[in-house]
This record gives structure tokens, sequence and C-alpha cells, in this order.
């Protein structure tokens, strides 16, 4: 738990106390216009602190009650009608589950618990809400008694913690380390010579109580805890174990509670609170007071310091990140540097080995490419020739094949009918080939499209036979027979002759041994 | 959760969006730095692998010099390397055209350009270039083309390949001496490699 101000609200003012895991600078206002006056003149001095109150007051209530078994928002607007129900005139209300029934209904049994003196809480509370600062919450001052059983190592199923306050004597019964009930006996109206008397008679009242509560059996010895922080009831436990059947009385010193508890001696002369103010400090109850408006201040302020607490992380992550990247850029960097350093030596070496190298206008792997690149230009180079050859065995055995025009391609193709389509400037991508697009005719021509076709089609078997060609595509006969189009023509022998019996075709040759 | 609270808690929530931010921008202005960094590694160590190549190779460097120096000469004498030769070029098609006793040669030569297949040479990095020259002759025989191309080769006037040939029957002309049968037209790509700017290896 982060500093808070831990105030203590009696009817007889209030008791006001840093906490800083200690208490530190305890101090008491008295009820009445003075002490508020020096209250607000204290709360002006603390700045976004937050603010815990505990009232103790005989002006309080305790029962327990069974309730149906609900859950959310059910038990919610049944605990809601039931505090409405039992206290209408204190927004100081509180209910807490105890405890379910053993029997099949398994009900819920609820502690309700309310201050109803209004009167003695409004100044101290109003003061705050009047500087803004934000309210952590309201705790009846017996609810904080069960913090105090670790510390005071009081393991006992029955324990009635008894105190003595400014306001009067507290009783505080806890059962299984859980908060019970309490009571508060006013000193007014008690004989002053005579207090121990008074207290031992108000403690056996109270186990009688306990008997009627069924809280405990008649015939146990309920454990009695007297929190001495003055050292002013040592006579009380002389008399009360002057009646061991039914109290099993033991008393917390002061030495032993500022030992065990951790109280400053400055806080304990300070305020008879400081033992209770100490409790609420070292943990926060369970069972809030407070309505929920008044706590609208202290959940704004608990997400302010969540926000203040990622922002925080964040910031812490960055530079963490940033940190750790800078690191590595470093590393990085004389990494560089080291390999920096060997480039140069190694650049050193290789000037000092090239100064008895034949002097040279460009560099050895240029100079490897350049002649690499002619001789392989001249490997790869063609010309007609091989072509001319081709088409000149060819033509030997077909004298009625006559040559209009040839055309030569030594370019980057994939098969014959790309050299036909190829223009003058092929592209020179890829492996190189060389072809050829062939424009003839057959002569003479007397109209027999059949022969003519049979002797276009014998000459270009002849061409696919030479073992240089590679493929030989006709693209075009004199008369296409195809019945994909339509055919035109006239059978008149004038019109045939004119037309004559010209085709095309395209051919690749094959890649000559050694070259191309 | 009211105005005024969100008021309250207008701080907090400058101080968390400023946090982000400034994290945010920590981070990343961060491995820009680690990123720029691995990249000077990258490109050190890269260096580093060629300079300790190169040392390596340096007897194989000096070996290749020695080989092959006299013929990287000889084509730089031959127009293969340094800059185009187009005068010797036209010089050589008109010797040419007289001794092979031709009906004289047009010719068009295109600019130069980078040769397209350095690559598939296996010399990519080589700068290589052409200049595409068109040639259109008559001829008496489609023999003469070849005898054409051949004196011209053995010129050194410079390197080129032939792309293309075209050849068609001339359309005859009333004449009384020799008279051209075919007419050739082909395509030729003057091949050269760029020398490096002096000071440059």
């Amino acid at each position: 738990m982060g500093p808070r101000l831990l105030v203590c609200i009696s009817s007889a003012g209030a008791s006001v106390a840093l906490w800083r895991g200690r208490l530190v600078q305890a101090r008491r206002y008295e009820l009445g216009e003075e002490g508020e006056a020096a209250f607000a003149q204290l709360l002006a001095t603390v700045r976004d602190l937050p603010v815990v109150f505990m009232v103790d007051s005989v002006d309080e209530d305790y029962r327990f009650e069974t309730l149906p078994h609900t859950l959310g928002r059910d038990r919610q607007e049944l605990l809601g009608r039931k505090l409405k129900q039992l206290y209408r005139n204190t927004p100081f209300v509180s209910a807490r589950l105890q405890e379910r029934e053993r029997d099949n209904r398994r009900d819920d049994r609820f502690l309700f618990m309310a201050v109803t003196d209004l009167d003695i809480i409004e100044p101290w509370v109003s003061a705050v809400i009047a500087q803004g600062l934000p309210i952590v919450g309201l705790f009846a001052l017996p609810t904080v008694t069960p913090a105090a059983i670790a510390a005071l190592k009081l393991r006992v199923p029955d324990l009635l913690v008894v105190s003595r306050h400014v306001s009067g004597l507290r009783q505080t019964f806890i059962k299984d380390g859980r908060f019970r009930f309490s009571r508060l006996t006013p000193l007014r109206g008690l004989p002053e010579d005579n207090l121990d008397l008074a207290f031992a008679t108000e403690i056996t009242n109270t186990r009688l109580y306990l008997n009627a509560l069924q809280a405990a059996t008649a015939d146990s010895a309920v454990d009695v805890v007297l929190l001495d922080q003055d050292d002013s009831l040592r006579g009380l436990q002389a008399r009360l174990l002057q009646n061991p059947g039914i109290l099993r009385p033991q008393r917390v010193s002061r030495a032993q509670l500022r030992a065990l508890l951790k109280i400053t001696p400055e806080a304990l002369d300070a305020t008879p609170d400081a033992l209770h103010l100490q409790l609420l400090g070292m943990a926060t109850p369970a069972e809030n007071l407070a309505p929920a408006e008044l706590l609208e201040g202290f959940r704004v302020h608990r997400a302010g310091r969540a926000l203040y607490a990622a922002a925080g992380i964040i910031a812490t992550v960055g530079v963490l990140w940033f940190a750790i990247d800078i690191n590595r850029v470093r590393n990085l960097e004389e990494e560089t540097a080291s390999a920096a350093q060997q480039t140069r030596r190694y650049e050193d070496l290789y000037a000092e080995l090239t100064r008895s190298f034949p002097a040279s206008p460009v560099s050895a792997a240029t100079l490897r490419q350049t002649v690499d690149a002619f001789e392989r230009l001249r490997t790869q180079a063609g010309t007609p020739e091989a072509l001319y050859a081709v088409l000149g065995d060819a033509l030997a055995n077909h004298p009625a094949v006559s040559l209009r025009a040839l055309s030569w391609r030594h370019g980057a193709f994939t098969d014959a009918a790309g050299i036909a389509s190829k223009g003058l400037a092929p592209g020179a991508v890829g492996p190189l080939h060389q072809g050829g697009h062939l424009q003839a005719e057959i002569q003479p021509f007397s109209g027999d499209y059949r022969s003519a076709v049979n002797e276009i089609r014998g000459f270009a078997d002849t061409l696919r036979a030479h073992p240089r060609v590679q493929e030989v595509k006709l693209l075009k006969l004199p008369l296409d027979d195809s019945s994909r189009q339509s055919l035109t023509g006239s059978t008149s022998a004038q019109a045939e002759a004119q037309v004559g019996a010209a085709f095309e075709l395209a051919l690749m040759l094959k890649d000559a041994e050694g070259g191309r | 959760m009211t105005r005024l609270n969100l008021r309250l808690l207008l701080i907090p929530l400058s101080a968390l969006a400023a946090a982000v931010v400034l994290a945010l921008a920590a981070v990343l202005y961060a491995d820009n730095l680690v990123g720029a960094a691995e990249e000077r590694l990258a490109t050190q160590t890269r260096q580093l692998s060629q300079s300790r190549q190169r040392h390596a190779n340096a007897g194989l460097e000096k070996d290749i010099l020695q080989r092959f120096r006299e013929t990287y000469d000889a084509l730089g004498r031959i127009g293969f390397v340094g800059p185009e030769q187009r005068l010797n070029w036209v010089d050589g098609l008109r010797e040419v055209n007289r001794e092979a006793r031709l009906f004289g040669i047009d010719y068009q030569i295109g600019q130069q350009e980078t040769y397209p297949g350095a690559a598939s040479l296996g010399v990519a990095e080589l700068p290589m270039r052409q200049s595409i020259m068109r040639v259109r002759m008559p001829l008496l025989h489609e023999g003469d083309l070849m005898s054409f191309f051949r004196l011209l080769a053995t010129r050194g006037d410079g390197v080129f390949t032939l792309n293309a040939c075209d050849l068609r029957r001339a359309e005859r002309t009333p004449a009384n001496g020799i008279e051209p049968t075919l007419l050739a037209e082909c395509e030729l790509a003057w091949i050269t490699v760029a020398e490096p700017e002096p000071g440059a290896k």
C-alpha cells in the first residue's frame, strides 16, 4: 500500500496519521471548529494523497441475515434493497458474505453493518472532499482488528479482542479469524474509581451474549486478548483471571505491541487510536461503508496511477530496447571496423602483388572476358552459305521449283514459323539459330494444282531429309484445300497461267558441329 | 466517468501518450540505426570477401594478363576494342565494292546501342555495343554476296556478325552490258567493346 492519510473518527474528534509503511506524524484533532480548521490546514499541505477513514462510534450496528443464494447483479440488487430496508438514515452501510448455510437450500449468510452517527463523520469527510483528495473508504474500527491476529500470533477459533479508546471500551469478537461483531461501552456513566471492575463486568456480559448468539458454548472458555497500548489494563487482566472458567485472558502490553506491530512510540503517545490506525495501515478491510459516489475520486486517482504506471513501464521498455539496440549497433560497428581493417590488409597485400603484374589498360577479368566474347562471337557467327548449299542440293532434285526470293535469318528463333514472321532485325537474346524463308513457284504450270502441290510437298520432303535441316514448314500453297476457309478460282487456261503455282516455306537449320 | 474526472486524468493520459510516442520513436530510431549498421557490415563483409578472393586469385590474374594481353591488343587493332571506326567501315565497303566488281553498295548505319547478345555470350558485365548496318547491293550471282562478306571480314576494319540477308530477283531493265540479276539486302551488326575511361580499371 502506498502513502495514505489515515483518519480515525470518534465522538471525541479525529486521530490522523500519515502512513508510509508505518505511522508518521500522528496527531489528534478535537471535535469542533478549531480541530476541524486545523485538520483542513493539514489537508492543504498534502496533495493528491488518498485518505482512509475509520469510525469508532457507539452508533454502529452489526447483524447477520440469511438470504437466498444469488449471484452477480441479482445479489447486488438484493443486498441494496436489504441495506435500504435495514438502514434508512445512513449512507455508510456494508454487506459481506460470511458463509453459506449447511442445509439443502445453501442460503447465503451475510454480515450487514452500518455507522449511523453521521454528525461525527460529516465534518471530517467534508473537509477531505473540499480539498479534492481521493477517499479510499470508510471502515468501522473493529473491522481492522483481524489484521492484528497474524501479527500477534493469536490463532484461536473464538477470540474476544478488548481495547481501550477515547470513546470507551471496545470488545470485538473474532471467530475463525473473521470479524463477527463488536461492542463499544462508553466510559460515560462508569465508576471512574473502579473501571477495572466495570470493564470486567462488561466483558463477562459479552461472554454471556456470545452464548445467546450461539457463537460460543456456555462451558467453553473464550480467549480474551487485552490490547493494552497504554498499559492501563493490568488490573482488568487480574480481575478476569479471577474468573477462569469461561474466560482465558491474556494481555498484550505496550512494549509487545510496539515490538510485534512495529508501532512507533511517538504514534502511541500521540493518540490512543494509534494501534487501530496501524492495523488500518497494515490491511484495508473488505467491509467498506463508504457509498460509491464518495469513492469516485479514488477510482480516478487509481486510474491515474495505473496510467502513470503504464507510462512508466512503456518508457522503461522503450529505454531498454533503445539501450539494447545501441549496444547492438556498437557491436556491429566494431565488426564493421574489423572487417574494414582486414579488407585494407588484403588490398595492401594485393597491391603489393600487382606491382609485378604486366601493365594492362583493363582488369584481368575484363581482359579475359573481351577475348572470350570475341572467340564466342566468331564461333557463333553465321552466314547464308549453309542455307544456299542446302537449297542448292534440293533444287537440283526438283528442277520445276523456281525461286523468286530467299531470306536468310540468324537469330534467336525457336521454330521455322518464327523465321518467316521476323523482320530484318531478329531478337538476339537466347540461343541463335539459322533459317530461311523461301518464296518460289512451280514452272512450268499447266493448271494442274494436284501435280503442283505434290511437287511442292516432294520438294519440302527433300529439304526435310537433308542432314542440316531441322524443320520445314509449308507456309503457303498454290491452292489451299483446307475446309476451314472459302476457295475461289477459275478453270480457264488463261486465268490459271496468270495465277501460277506460287508457294512459300520456311526452314530452320540444325546447329552445325562446333558452331552454327 | 464524468467530464471532471476525465479532466483529472488528462495529465496521466498525456504522460502515457508521451511515453508511448517517445518509446516508439526511440525504438524506431534505434531499429533504424541497427538496420543501417547491419547494412554497413554486410557491405564491408562483401568487400572483404572480394578482397580476399582477389588476393587469393592474384596468381591466376597475373597468368591471365600474361596470356591474353597480346590478343587483347590485337582485338584493339582490328577495331573490336575501343571506339567505333565508322570511317574504316565505309572505306572498307568502297574498297570491297571495287575489288569484288560489284555494282555499288547502298548502306545505312544506325545509332550505336547496347549489344543484347552479351549475356548469351556469357559476358553480361562486358560493355558491348553494336551498330546495325543495312546494305543493299545488286549482284550477278548469289556467290558474289559471300565474296563480298569474306573480303569485308578480312580487311580488319572491325568485327561484325550477319543477322539477315534477303535475296530476290532483280527487275530486268533493257541494257546491252552486264546486268545484275539479283538484289541483296543484308543486316550486319558491328560489335565493339568499350574501353574504360583512363584511370578507371
